[in-house]
């Protein structure tokens, strides 16, 4: 199913003194598509990611949804949601808490593994058990859009898999705006795939050749 | 919103609370209409506590902010909401204390 409805960011500016970070940026995420966000380290995909999501404020930024101008969209009622880099939850928390106050619903075909998982405290899963679960707390929202930063950092093989899948599956219901340094992996699912170079995004048409070309991956 | 704020306090009751039961001791534990003049002074303590809170939180863990930013809330509005429950659990206790002492 196709949808009309997108999320744009349009003209975003940031800089730190006379540093620029992000310049003349243009995405557009439609509702139903994967979206996708490679960059070189440091190149300002966490701070756009920040930007979208409404809590990073830039020296000037236009972030429309379904061309309404909006402020700041994790604000709005079930309009964004955003993974971070870092942990996002409490370590206290119980999985099952966090996905009860982030109305958040786990799919049934992880019957067993919810079973296990389900009242350990966040803080005592693995670095990888934890990430995947607080993927899917973010993955499984009832929101119009989730940004995911880095959702395959310190994930098995087979978890990146597993999670590849997931993120397709969803995408019927949503918008996904991703980035990660797994290029392969982030390619295989994106619909659309924009490169952040000095500030400035690229819209790929040949992601790979475009990469190669733009030194990100080697020839 | 008030589970937010609840889960949100529970970051730094403790300390809030050895603030003002600490400044409460200091002033040689006044009740009864002692107690009257002590209420301004410690809302202050209670005040400074919490700015000294926010400012280490907004400079050293700004990313824990994000679990309920992505609930929809805002961080002035919880520091706001865990402000108005740190007073009522501190000024209610003290005044049951008060309370049962003059019984």
């Amino acid at each position: 199913m196709k949808f009309f409805k997108c999320l744009e960011a349009d003209s975003i500016e940031l800089a730190y003194g006379e540093r620029k970070i992000l310049q003349n940026i243009y995405l557009k995420m439609p509702l139903g598509e994967v979206t996708a966000i490679l960059g070189r380290n440091g190149c300002g995909k966490s701070s756009l990611l920040q930007i979208i999501f409404g809590t990073l404020k830039p020296v000037f930024k236009s972030v429309r949804w379904d061309g309404r101008f909006v402020e700041f969209p994790f604000r709005e009622h079930h309009l964004v949601r955003y993974l971070p880099q870092h942990p996002l939850t409490p370590p206290s928390l119980r999985v099952q808490e966090a996905f009860k106050w982030y109305d958040s619903v786990v799919d049934d075909s992880f019957g067993e593994r919810w079973q296990v998982v389900k009242n350990k405290r966040l803080g005592e899963l693995s670095g990888g058990e934890r990430r995947f679960w607080e993927t899917l707390l973010i993955l499984f929202s009832p929101v119009q859009y989730v940004l995911l930063d880095e959702p395959f950092s310190h994930l098995s093989p087979i978890y990146v898999e597993q999670l590849k899948w997931l993120i397709l599956s969803q995408k019927a219901q949503k918008g996904i705006l991703i980035t990660d340094h797994l290029y392969r992996d982030v390619l295989e699912i994106a619909d659309q795939t924009y490169f952040l170079q000095n500030g400035t995004t690229y819209l790929l048409t040949n992601p790979l050749r475009d990469l190669m070309d733009r030194g990100y991956i080697p020839e | 919103m008030l589970f937010a704020v609840w889960l949100f306090y529970r970051q730094f009751w403790f300390f809030t609370n050895a603030v003002s039961w600490g400044g409460w001791l200091v002033a040689q534990v006044p009740l009864g209409d002692d107690l009257w003049l002590l209420l301004g002074p410690l809302f202050w303590l209670k005040f400074a506590s919490f700015g000294v809170i926010w400012y280490f939180m907004h400079t050293f863990s700004r990313q824990k902010y994000l679990f309920y930013q992505n609930m929809g809330h805002s961080i002035p509005r919880l520091f706001l909401g865990a402000f108005c429950l740190d007073m009522l659990f501190f000024f209610g206790v003290l005044a049951l204390i008060n309370w049962l002492i003059h019984v």
